[in-house]
């Protein structure tokens, strides 16, 4: 299938590691310019390095999406270097767990920061220049902790629903211009923050690895983890002409684990 | 991006126009081989015929009869050597308030779209397991989550196919056949040629919403076209969308009003 995005160009936040990073690469391999932005210097370096020479042009530039000047310099920066956006991918951000009573504000807060007003930021840069061009697809990757809330993942829980809330209220507002705007939600995906998780789990519950990363593969009734080139794909496809009509829509690639009927 | 749908044998239902026959088309460019199979022999052969397809067959079935299908699935099988692919979009869309829609086209509406489909899951599945997996994608439209004006029976028996695609998948699941729906609106085919959207005009959108006629016909300002749809079935077919199961995808230019 021809996605047509030959030529054209994406930013992809958080695209120095897991899933960022493999729609970074997706995107790339389908013929796209690609501006990758991360925290970490030389995280984002390595990531770089590893994804050059896959499409026609990556660039990365360091920022912290929680910083509004340095959002805006990540969009001049990627801008002036590419000509045009017409992609973006917000993927940026963490998965902050907790209950109720043991999520400071500070916790919330910072969970808020990093994925309803670094996302938003991202977004509202990138507007104006999506609008001149008559021509935007934005994707934001919103954990299924949005759909399916746990005791302990109460942080997570709320960020990932109002992104979710966020992703369908821009879609509104910005359809006329033809700029599109989806959600992607993966869950129990084989990334460093699914590593990372069997580590805590591993340390808070005493168990083993193996015990630990069997708890994720249970989760879901096909059995396995779903692996970042995956979403990747997903994403490439949504962001792609062959979605022309689709917007406002969330897609989830969770292996079945979220439990509503019309999601 | 390469689908790796090549080779691969699809059976379409309610595939001798609009969506189902752009869904068939669609995966004969990915290079399957596809089935398609309707009530209406002539159309049948018209549909068949326009697809131009070295080893394209259609089949005459009543999906509400479940012998009927279990001849479909075996004539498919038979002819193929085997199924990979099933898109279940036969049906249509009965207008009408409750109390003009008769009981016994309820009945009718439900057989077609739910337990069509059924019969279609309980022959094919055992055959999906034995070859190690298979994709079995549900065309639902979009009234089953937007219930829309004096459209009860389509919005009950649409709704229902959602509950239905999602059970199906938690059980299917672990044999790797995965089950998923596209969920169309605004779509320019046959169906909708007479349809008028009047009546929902207003329906759930804010006052500034109303005044701008946004959602008139559709947020995006334009209609989709049945490719629209065969695109977003192509995909969920291939083998790049190996984790995705249990879900589905809005083709509706925005039309859905749910954040989730």
């Amino acid at each position: 299938m021809d996605l047509g995005l030959r030529g054209k160009t994406a930013l992809v936040t958080g695209g120095s590691r897991g899933i960022g990073k493999a729609v970074a690469r997706a995107l790339l391999q389908e013929g796209c310019a690609v501006s990758i932005c991360g925290r970490k210097a030389d995280t984002l370096d390595i990531a770089k390095r590893e994804l050059a020479g896959l499409g026609p042009q990556v660039i990365g530039i360091p920022t912290d999406i929680t910083d509004e000047a340095a959002v805006r310099r990540f969009v001049d920066t990627s801008l002036e270097t590419l000509g045009r956006i017409d992609i973006l991918v917000n993927s940026a951000g963490t998965h902050l767990r907790g209950t109720v009573e043991t999520t400071t504000l500070d916790i919330l807060e910072r969970q808020l920061r990093d994925k309803v007003f670094g996302f938003f930021a991202v977004i509202q840069a990138v507007l104006p220049i999506m609008k001149r061009q008559r021509d935007g697809r934005i994707v934001n990757i919103v954990g299924q902790a949005a759909r399916h809330p746990h005791p302990d993942r109460f942080p997570s829980g709320v960020t990932n629903a109002a992104v979710m809330a966020m992703t369908k209220s821009i879609a509104d507002a910005v359809a006329r211009d033809n700029i599109r705007v989806n959600a992607v939600c993966p869950q129990y995906i084989e990334s460093d923050l699914l590593a990372f998780l069997i580590d805590k789990e591993m340390r808070e519950r005493g168990v083993d690895r193996a015990t630990a990363a069997a708890g994720f593969t249970r989760a879901n009734p096909m059995g396995r983890t779903g692996r970042p080139e995956e979403v990747g794909d997903l994403v490439a496809f949504m962001v792609s002409n062959c979605a022309d009509f689709v917007t406002g829509s969330s897609v989830s690639i969770d292996g079945g684990y979220h439990r509503y009927v019309f999601g | 991006m390469d689908l790796g749908l090549t080779g691969k044998t699809a059976l379409i239902t309610g595939g001798t126009s609009g969506i189902g026959l752009a869904v068939a088309r669609r995966l004969v460019d990915e290079g399957c081989r596809v089935a398609i199979c309707g009530r209406d022999r002539a159309k049948l052969d018209a549909a068949v015929a326009e697809l131009n397809a070295r080893d394209a067959k259609g089949i005459v079935a009543d999906v509400r009869n479940p012998a009927a299908v279990a001849t479909l699935v075996d004539a498919v099988i038979g002819g193929f050597g085997g199924i990979d692919i099933v898109v279940s979009n036969a049906g249509t869309h009965i207008a009408g308030r409750f109390d003009e829609v008769a009981t016994e086209d309820l009945i009718r509406h439900f057989n077609t779209k739910v337990v069509g489909p059924w019969e279609l899951a309980r022959r094919v599945a055992p055959h999906m397991r034995e070859r190690g997996g298979g994709r079995f994608i549900v065309v639902i439209g979009q009234t089953g989550k937007v219930p829309q004006a004096s459209a009860i029976a389509s919005n009950i028996v649409n709704a229902a196919q959602h509950a239905f695609v999602k059970s199906l998948s938690d059980e299917l699941a672990p044999h790797n056949i995965l089950v998923n729906a596209v969920c169309p609106s605004r779509i320019r085919s046959p169906l909708t040629d007479g349809l008028t959207l009047y009546n929902e005009v207003y329906l759930g959108r804010s006052l500034e919403q109303q005044e701008s006629k946004w959602g008139a016909e559709v947020p995006l300002g334009r209609w989709g076209e049945a490719a629209d749809i065969a695109n977003a079935v192509a995909f969920v077919a291939s083998s790049r969308a190996g984790f995705i199961c249990g879900a589905n995808i809005d083709v509706d230019g925005g039309h859905q009003r749910s954040i989730f």
